[in-house]
This record gives structure tokens, sequence and C-alpha cells, in this order.
């Protein structure tokens, strides 16, 4: 490396720091007159990334100049790294001050008015926060701070203002010393409270819907849960409808969620644990699980991986699903997710965990096998014999939707001799006027009916049937007549749909259309020799996968007889007897034997 | 990064090592529907039949059109002997703008010269070409070339192989003979093989199932028409339905009887290179006409029918059997291979003569024919109480 060289490296190592810092103080910093404390989080970031930068910088230039030949390049870049590594150290003194500084500014003090007016600072902007002063019983000076959407006024001048303005005091004299304990004990007529001791834990306590109450000479706060404000009203989910079985499902209010929970697992063995994650969302996040039924080790686990979780903010359980999935890669979903709480009892019951994510009704539940992706809800409710049935068709569909179009590219294309006489020529007929060989109509069309499907999706209720109609028939029509696409295709593609509605998870049912294509190309290059290999490639891929330990195609792949009682067959409720041995803990019996029902008495 | 990389230059080698060598589009077939192979003086000749489809979407939105045409194509004819039935498939081909797919053929016709002159490269080809399927109908075309029959029109279906297909298939599994059948017949001790015949009828469309041509020794060696075939199924075992109609002696008037299944047993005795081949047949019907006044609640008329009707079936059987052994001298029974399977070792001795001690051998039928139902009346409506023969 010559000089030159070296130095149009540091060069751009200097642009790139500049460039990162006017990139972050461009973006962070909206207004002149920023609250202190949130410039000096922000610094805090940015010396956080410029430490990571400065880090990658040390080991760029040590890996070049222990691979570098000549020795005055190794000189001179030893150097560099000398020069680095004093920066960095300086900033890492620069965060750790700032982490001092933020962390000793928010800090509660025995002055009301100090307090209010960091909180003012902090809140500045935030119009929403509602900072109340108040006199407690005319004497003492108190401060009530919260977010007006979020809890409930009503109960707010009822619990809270009424009794501290107006009400009474026990007996012992004058202002206790505990003003706040007094008060959290005595005085506010709430369920729920919380006392808090830092600043830090005041404020992300009133942004998650409590009422702050601050108090002239006390170091602590009192929070109190008065959570209100407009929600949702449980209704049918309208992802999972069934024709029997309850119509409440999941809202996007957590608390409601886990009470629709406990409503069905009357136990005090169904465990709710509480965790945050996102820096800036600061999303709640519960996992439940029945203890004793679900595997300690799968606990663990789903303990872990939540744990590891860095993020800034997490809107949906999806987010939560894409950082504790085993297989990212992989079409297969290796969690599972429901808007419907009695799915969500069922599979706790079978020893499965469940994470519920604030503001989303999505649930997800670990882990999850194959054959659960393709039972509907309908199946438990409804009598075994029509559950059969259906389950039958379903997995009937299901490959249907994997490789009809396939198989009919490939014998149409490769094996003619395997298409009874009649109906090839009838194909030849129809095809004559078509342009396009069998794939690649076969992959227009499919196309085409995904692209419809997406459509479909966004559009406005009313418009949203008519043109599912519209679009296929008279698309699929006329371009049968243009002689663009031959009418078996029309006939294959809208199977090949239909088959594709009949799964029940809808992103299931994603991976069985995605992988429709490959399949189709394969097909349309090797034929039926290539569409098997294909076939098997993705059932290598099936069977490899596990969800927190456990096998996919559990259990089929491993083969477990007794609980294939609820895989190609849904066997009568009474017979049923133990749960799904390695999804479960060890409490392992749940229908005891002997209960199949029978008339009282015997036929004379 | 190394997935990558790796699954690059996998999927590129795939593409320069192989693939799509077999494909061809459905567009690009011509579908054979039947094939007649003649011997003419200066070599083979084939004829095929393609169906050629209408042209697909009409005006009227309906795919695929009621109005078929279907021709018939020959081609030059191939002066070298030996190798001339590929090289008459190669001269085929270069008529057609469509590869020839052989896949779908429905018969295999094989013209009356071509069978006098013997079989043996023909079943040699056809049984080595992977492309043609073993379970095709072999098809004798009776006192005219292969060629002629194709190109006889027949209205009723889309082409005529087709029609000549399901004509073998409606006439049972005795006529249908295979491919697979004829070279099983033919490598076997002791049967020779036989194929259905199918000649037009004269001056008008069409043509017409006419009974079986007898092979011997991949020559052929005779015909049986229709009403000696029949004697032929039975005596295989193949007769599956038919009519007899008989009159019982004493009674004016004719029964007819419709015999619903046919069994028969074939039992060798060999005396020192004398053969006496019993055939035991037994047969199942219902009465279906009577002319006469007899009166079929009583069980002992039955008896009279039954007797009747198994002296008609030993009659017919018998007849057959000696016009076969007379004319042809081909064992297309089975004989032989039924001795084969009792006495395999004295099948040794006969083994080499059978040609001769066939026609020689002595052959009793005898059967024994139920009457399961009258049908739906007992006695004929038309008659009074008292002109009814009890």
């Amino acid at each position: 490396m010559s000089k030159s060289s070296s130095s149009r490296l540091y060069k751009k190592m200097g642009k790139n720091m500049v460039c990162r810092r006017t990139y972050i103080s461009k973006r962070f910093l909206p207004e002149k007159n920023f609250a202190l404390p949130a410039l000096l989080a922000e610094l805090l970031a940015a010396a956080y990334g410029l430490k990571i930068v400065m880090e990658e910088v040390i080991n760029q230039l040590r890996y070049r100049a222990e691979s570098s030949t000549s020795s005055r390049v190794r000189e001179k870049l030893s150097a560099m790294v000398e020069e680095t590594a004093r920066l960095s150290s300086a900033i890492v003194a620069i965060e750790r001050n700032c982490r001092a500084v933020k962390d000793g500014l928010l800090e509660l003090t025995q002055d009301i008015s100090k307090n209010e007016a960091m909180l003012k600072t902090v809140f500045r902007g935030c119009t929403d926060v509602v900072f109340r002063p108040i006199k407690i019983l005319g004497i003492k000076n108190a401060l009530v701070i919260y977010v007006e959407g979020l809890i409930d006024n009503e109960l707010l001048d009822t619990v809270i203002l009424k009794p501290l303005l107006h009400g009474r005091w026990p007996e012992n004299a004058g202002m206790p010393s505990n003003i706040v304990n007094t008060i959290a004990e005595q005085v506010v007529a709430c369920g729920k409270m919380q006392i808090m001791m830092s600043m830090e834990g005041t404020v992300k306590s009133v942004l998650a819907g409590q009422v702050a109450i601050l108090v002239d000479g006390e170091t602590n706060a009192l929070t109190v849960f008065l959570s209100g404000g407009e929600k949702r009203s449980v209704d049918e989910p309208i992802t999972e409808v069934v024709i029997r079985g309850p119509r409440d499902g999941f809202t996007e209010n957590i608390k409601t969620n886990i009470s629709l929970l406990r409503r069905r697992l009357r136990t005090p063995r169904l465990k709710t644990t509480a965790y945050t994650i996102g820096e800036i969302s600061q999303t709640k996040i519960i996992i439940a699980y029945i203890k004793g039924v679900a595997r300690e080790d799968v606990i663990r686990e789903v303990r872990r991986r939540l744990g590891r979780i860095k993020i800034d903010g997490v809107l949906e359980s999806g987010y939560i699903e894409e950082f504790i999935e085993d297989e990212p890669y992989s079409p297969f979903p290796m969690v599972q997710n429901t808007e419907r709480p009695d799915v969500v009892a069922a599979n706790l019951l079978e020893g499965r965990v469940a994470i519920f994510t604030d503001n989303t009704p999505f649930v997800l539940l670990v882990p999850v096998v194959f054959y659960g992706q393709v039972q509907a809800n309908e199946d438990y409710y409804s009598r075994f014999s029509m559950a059969t049935f259906l389950r039958g068709i379903r997995l009937v569909f299901m490959f249907a939707a994997l490789v009809l179009p396939s198989i009919y590219v490939a014998l149409t294309t490769f094996h003619q001799q395997m298409i009874p006489n009649k109906f090839l020529i009838s194909i030849i007929e129809t095809r004559e006027p078509t342009p396009f060989p069998a794939v690649v109509e076969a992959l227009l069309m499919e196309g085409a009916f995904e692209a419809l499907r997406e459509a479909g999706v966004r559009l406005p209720k009313p418009v949203g049937q008519a043109v599912s109609i519209v679009g296929a028939l008279v698309i699929g029509q006329a371009a049968v007549q243009a002689g663009i696409v031959s009418a078996p295709m029309v006939i294959v593609v809208s199977v090949t749909g239909i088959a594709s509605f009949t799964i029940p998870r809808h992103d299931f049912s994603f991976a069985i259309r995605v992988l429709r294509f490959p399949l189709m190309l394969l097909a349309g290059t090797f034929g039926l020799f290539g569409l098997t290999l294909g076939v098997l490639g993705v059932h290598i891929h099936l069977v490899s996968l596990r969800s927190f330990g456990v096998p996919y195609f559990w259990p089929v792949a491993p083969l477990n007889i007794r609980s294939l009682k609820d895989v190609l067959i849904r066997a009568p409720r009474w017979s049923m007897n133990m749960r799904p041995k390695l999804i479960t803990g060890y409490n392992k019996l749940r229908v005891p034997t002997g209960q199949k029902p029978e008339p009282g008495q015997k036929r004379p | 990064m190394r997935i990558l990389q790796w699954l690059c230059i996998s999927i590129f080698s795939m593409l320069f090592l192989s693939g799509c060598w077999d494909r061809t589009e459905v567009n690009d077939l011509a579908v054979i529907t039947a094939a007649a192979y003649d011997k003419t003086a200066e070599g083979f000749e084939g004829t095929v039949q393609i169906i050629l489809p209408s042209s697909g979407a009409a005006d009227s939105g309906q795919s695929g059109g009621k109005s078929q045409s279907v021709k018939t194509y020959t081609t030059g004819i191939a002066s070298n002997i030996s190798l001339s039935l590929d090289e008459s498939y190669v001269k085929l081909q270069k008529k057609f703008s469509r590869k020839l797919f052989r896949g779908h053929r429905r018969v295999i016709i094989i013209g009356e010269e071509m069978s006098r002159n013997g079989l043996e490269e023909l079943i040699d080809y056809l049984s080595r070409d992977p492309n043609s399927s073993l379970h095709t109908p072999i098809v004798v075309a009776k006192g005219r070339t292969g060629a002629e029959l194709l190109k006889t029109s027949y209205p009723m279906e889309r082409a005529s192989g087709e029609a000549m297909r399901e004509m073998i298939n409606i006439a049972g599994r005795g006529l249908k003979v295979t491919k697979l059948d004829f070279l099983i017949k033919a490598a076997s001790e002791g049967v020779q093989p036989i194929a259905a015949t199918i000649e037009p009828v004269d001056d008008k469309e069409g043509f017409r199932l006419t009974g079986v041509a007898i092979f011997k020794n991949l020559k052929l060696a005779g015909y049986l028409n229709n009403e000696e075939t029949v004697g032929f199924l039975w005596a295989t075992g193949n007769y599956e339905q038919g009519f007899v109609t008989i009159s019982v002696p004493g009674h004016e008037g004719e029964i007819s009887v419709n015999v619903k299944s046919g069994k028969a047993q074939i039992t060798p005795e060999i005396n020192d290179h004398k053969v006496t081949i019993y055939v035991a047949l037994k047969g199942e019907g219902s009465i279906s006409s009577n002319s006469t006044k007899l009166d079929f609640t009583i069980p002992e008329n039955i008896a009279l029918v039954e007797q009747a009707v198994g002296s008609e079936i030993t009659k017919q059987v018998q007849r057959t059997i000696k016009i076969v052994q007379r004319e042809s001298g081909a064992d297309i029974f089975g004989f032989g291979s039924t001795i084969n399977q009792r006495n395999p070792k004295e099948w040794k001795h006969l083994r080499d003569d059978w040609d001769n001690i066939f026609p020689q051998a002595e052959v009793s039928v005898s059967t024994k024919f139920s009457i399961r139902t009258t049908n739906m009346t007992g006695t004929t409506p038309y008659l009074k109480e008292n002109e009814v023969k009890k």
C-alpha cells in the first residue's frame, strides 16, 4: 500500500465519521430549545454509534496491518491504530459522562417545583400530558401527572382528586412524615398502584397510562393504575371465522386479552410473566403458560430469546416472531399466530407457550408443528366424523395447491402418454391458438392470480367482492377467447386457487403458494422427475425443521403412534387421553380412559 | 456469501449440463391413432392415421369444436426389406410438421399379404420399440391391405382406429388380442396366436368385426367367421355373452336363451401318441324369448331346454374344432399348453410333432347348461290357460 492509498483510507474514515455525525444531528435534533435529557440521550446514542464505528475501524486497520507485507506500511497502520484507539477511548469517556449526566439529571428531588420543571422539560411538546397541581387538603402541594387519552377521567376525579382534595386523613396529627405511603395505603381508593423512586420510572409509568402523584417533600412518586381511553370492543376476529365456536377475539389491549384467556383457564397454574421490549415503544409483552403442562426448557428458551431482543419499537407480534423463530430463512412459519382466545387456551392446555403483545390482537404460540397448521379450529368443536372428513379434504387440497399446476405442466410437456387419449386430443385442440409453452402459460396465470389476490386484499369492501368475481370470470374468459391462455390452464389455476384457500393458517398457505413457483419451473424443465425432486427437496427441508426443539413433522416424522390420533383423523374427544408427548411437560394425562358415551341401557 | 456463490454456481452449471431435452409441446405432436403395416412387392408399407385438431377456441367461446377432421397418410415405399419398418417410419415423419407420437396408438392393423408372409420382423420391431405400448390390440384386415382398411371412413367415431378398438372391446376379452397376448401366445408352447379380423362393409361406410384370423408359426393359416368364433370362445373359456336359439324336440317353435357366462375345462388323455381331449363346458343363462307353448314354471320343461341348449353348444364347439383341425391345423385353443401343464413328461414327446398330432386328436365336447331365470314371465303371456302345454 502506498502513501496515497493509506491517506485515502484515513480520509474515507474521516468522511464516514463526518457523514455519520451530520446524519445523526439532522435527524435527531428537531427543535432549537431541546430538552436537555433528550439531547443527552441522543448524544449517548451517537457516542455509542461512534464507538462501534471506531471498533470496526480498529479491526480493519489491524487486519490490514497484519496482512500487508511491507514494514513501512505496517508501521503507519499501527500508528493509525494507536490514534484511533485513543479516539475511541475518548468517545467511551464521553459516553460514560453522558450517561452519568443523564442519570444525574433525572432524579427526583424533594422540591416539587424542581421536579415539576424537570418533568415539564422532559415532556416538552407533549400537549396530551396533563400536569394538575393540587393542594392536598389545602395544605400540601402535590402534582398529578397523567396522559389524557390513556386514563379513565371519571375515575381520576372520584378516586384520586376527590379524596386528595377533600378526603379525610387518618387521625394522627398534621402531615405524617411518609405522605406517599399514607396516600397509597389509606387515601387513594384505587386498585393497583406502585411507588416509583426514580424520574425515569415516573416518566415511563405516566406514558404507560398510569397517573403519577408527586408530593412536596418526598422523593418517591405514587403511580396509580387507572387505565381507560378508547378501546375496540371484543368482536369476532375477522381473519379466523368459524361456524361453530366462541365469537370473541383478541383486541389491542393486552389487559383485555389476558382477561379473555383467564376466563377460559381459571387456574392459578396459568402463569403470566410480563416483559417490556422496544426502546422507544416500551411495548409490554406477556408470556402465558400453564405450569406443569408446558415444558420447562421451552419456557426458559422463550424467556431467553425474548430477553435477547434489542429493537427500537415493537408494533406488532410479527416483530417478535421474526426475532424468536428458529428458521428465519424458511418459508414455513415456526411460530403460530392467532386472534382467537379459545385457540390459545387449547394450545396452552397441550403444553404450548403463548406470547401476548400490546397493541395487537395477534398472539404468538410456540412450539408449532406442521399438522397444527393444517388443522382448523372447527375441527375441535365438531364431531369427529365431520372433522376427519374435512381434514382429509384439506390435506388433499393442500397437496394439490402445491403440485397441481406443476403436474399439468409436466404431463403435457414431457409425459403425454400418461394423459388419457380423449383428454389429450382436447388439450391439443384448445392449445392450438395459444402462443406460449405450457410452463410460461402456467407461470403467467399463477402470477396473475397472485396479483389479483393481493389486489383484492387492498380493495374497499363493496368493490372487493365484485372485482374478485370480475377478475376470475371475465379476465379468464377473455384471455381464453383472445387465445393467450388455454382453457385447461384457467381451470387448473382456479382449482389451485381454491385449494390454497382451504388451508386454514394464512402464513402457512403463503408458504405453499410461494413454493408452487419453483416447482413449476422444475416441472417445466425436467418433467415429473424434476417435480419429484422438488417435492422431495421441500419434504427434506420440512422434515429438518425444528420449532423450539420439537421436530416440525412430529408425530409422523419421529413416529409416535399414540399421538397420531390427531393428525390425519381427529379421534373422538373421549379417546384423546394423553397430551402430545414432545410438547408437554410432565403432566401428561388429560382425559382418563373409559369415557366413551353410551346409552344407559342396552337395547332389549 | 459462500452459500450465495455456491447457489449461483450450481444454477449456472445446471443450465449447461442438462435440461429440457425431452420437452415437446403438446401442439408439436401428431398423435397417431392407428397404424397399418402391409407388405407390397417392393417392401414394407406403413400407414398411420393421425388426428387433426380443429383450430381451438372459436368465436362462439366454446373451446374445442365438435367437428374433427381425420386424415390418413401413407409413406413412400422403402426398398430394403430388413430395415424397412424403421425406414418407412422415417419416411413417414418427413411428411409431417409435427413429431409422430406413438404413445396413443389405438390399434395396429396388419394387412392380409403381410400376415400370409409372416410376421417375424413386425413382431420384433413392435416389441423392441419403447414408444409403443404392449397393450395395443392387433387387428388383421381380411382380404385387403391395412392401408385400405384404414382409409375406410367410420362416421360414428372421430377416428376409425378408435372405432376398431372399441369394437374389439365390446366383443370381449377373447377377441381382444393385444401385442402382449400375441407375443405370449407366439412364444408359448402348444398354442397358436389369433387376432381379431375386421373387414369393411361392401358398398357402405364403415367396417365390421368378422371373426378371427388364425396364425400358425406367425403365418396366416385361416379365418374363422363369426359363428365359428363363438365355438372358439367357448372352448377357450372366454365366452362372455351371447344368444343361442334352439328348438325343443316335440314342440314347435323356438326358444332363445341368453347365455351369461361360460367356462371350459379341458382334460387331455394321452395313450401312447393318441391324444383324446375332453372339453367340459359349463354355461349359465336365462330364457330371453319363447315361441313355443311350453310353461316354464314347471322344472321339467326347463330341464328340456337346458339339454337342448347344451347339445346345441356342443355341436357348435365341435364344429369349430373340426374346422380348425382340418383347415389350419393350428392349435389355437391351447390344448397343447394344457397338456404341457398337466403331463409335462408326455408333452416332451408330443411337442415336436404337435402340428401333426393336433389335427388327428379326438376331441369330445360335453356341455352342462343351467338356466337361472326365465326373466319376467314364466309362460308366454299371450296364450290362454288351456293352450299352455304343461
